[in-house]
């Protein structure tokens, strides 16, 4: 295993231990991999909006190799979320709709509808430049991981709503909630 | 000035001098009336298979209030790149089913039409700590700039293309 690898390892096993320590529950998932020995957090997020919904959350390093890494620079944290998978065909026109507003919005990542699952997703990722020592790579992924709760959090539930027809696109917009 | 606004203005000079020494246009606006940050504008220049689009790079510390920015060590510098203007609505299907595929790929960043102002756009955040130091703040600033222009080099064409409906959805 690299020193690019380690060092990425090390960020990630410390997101996991601090995710535990704020009472999430952490799933660590190493890759039977003996070169990069990659680690990919599967986080449970069980209050998500007023609605308390439940969404998992993965968490991994872009599958880079050493070189690859020393050539490009920097490392990329992927952070993922499906956070509703199977989703009624009449809703995706509102909730694509929805998404446009929301992700020009939203500092981190963005909302997305994959198409051939048919599921709503939110994608974040962070660069971490090569030359950033631990600390600092840290905090930057503190932040990042924050960032990334925070507005799955907050834009939940309108997501949701719309998903369940409880509201639409629109209504939404002149609520003042997107 | 209190210490969040001065780092403001010498992380945007630092920025501002890096575009200059990579030799991209650039030129850095200070607050006024209309804006109460520094926004640093830049011209990528000769993206896509042929080189022949320009494209308008935006750079600014997101919005804070003055409370906020006393607590929070850190703030959001959002690069925006403007691919196109004045989109047009009736090809917003096909560009909402291009992004959605294009976003779930790109490795940073996404993809997105401003409705209120019709911007075809690429947007980047990223956290900028108040005591990084200045070659931090290059480094970081060098590898965002590299991606963003390496996407848009990768998907100008297919959204303009699409953009300005001489491609229908469903062919890519």
């Amino acid at each position: 295993m690299g020193e690019k690898n380690i060092f990425e390892r090390n960020l990630i096993l410390k997101i996991a231990e601090e995710l535990e320590n704020v009472g999430f529950l952490v799933k660590r998932f190493v890759l039977d991999d003996a070169e990069s020995g990659e680690v990919i957090l599967d986080i449970v997020f069980n209050c998500a909006g007023d609605r308390a919904d439940t969404h998992e959350i993965e968490m991994s390093f872009l599958h880079l190799k050493e070189d690859q890494i020393n050539e490009m620079g920097f490392h990329v944290f992927e952070i993922f979320s499906c956070m509703k998978d199977d989703l009624p065909f009449n809703t995706c026109n509102q909730l694509a709709r929805a998404i446009l507003r929301i992700n020009r919005k939203v500092p981190a990542g963005a909302f997305g509808i994959d198409e051939d699952y048919r599921a709503l997703y939110y994608k974040s990722s962070c660069l971490i430049t090569d030359d950033m020592v631990e600390e600092a790579a840290y905090h930057m992924l503190q932040i990042h991981v924050g960032v990334f709760i925070n507005t799955l959090d907050y834009y939940n539930d309108v997501l949701m709503d719309i998903i369940d027809e409880n509201r639409t696109a629109d209504e939404a917009i002149k609520k003042g909630l997107l | 000035m209190n210490n969040w606004r001065q780092f403001e203005k010498s992380t945007m000079e630092t920025l501002a001098k890096e575009f200059e020494n990579l030799q991209i246009p650039v030129k850095l606006y200070e607050p006024d009336e209309q804006s109460s940050t520094y926004v640093l504008v830049s011209l990528l220049e000769g993206l896509g298979e042929k080189g022949e689009h320009d494209v308008k790079l935006e750079m600014l510390f997101l919005p804070l209030d003055e409370g906020d920015r006393e607590v929070i060590p850190f703030n959001f510098i959002q690069f925006f790149a403007v691919i196109k203007e004045n989109v047009n609505e009736a090809s917003y299907e096909a560009l909402m089913e291009l992004i959605n595929d294009m976003n779930s790929k790109i490795p940073v960043g996404s993809l997105g039409i401003s409705t209120d102002s019709k911007i075809l756009y690429l947007k980047y955040c990223c956290p900028f700590i108040q005591d990084m130091a200045s070659e931090m703040i290059i480094t970081m600033a060098d590898a965002i700039i590299s991606l963003i222009i390496q996407e848009l080099n990768t998907f100008i064409d297919t959204l303009i293309d699409t953009a300005d409906k001489r491609l229908k959805k469903g062919i890519h």
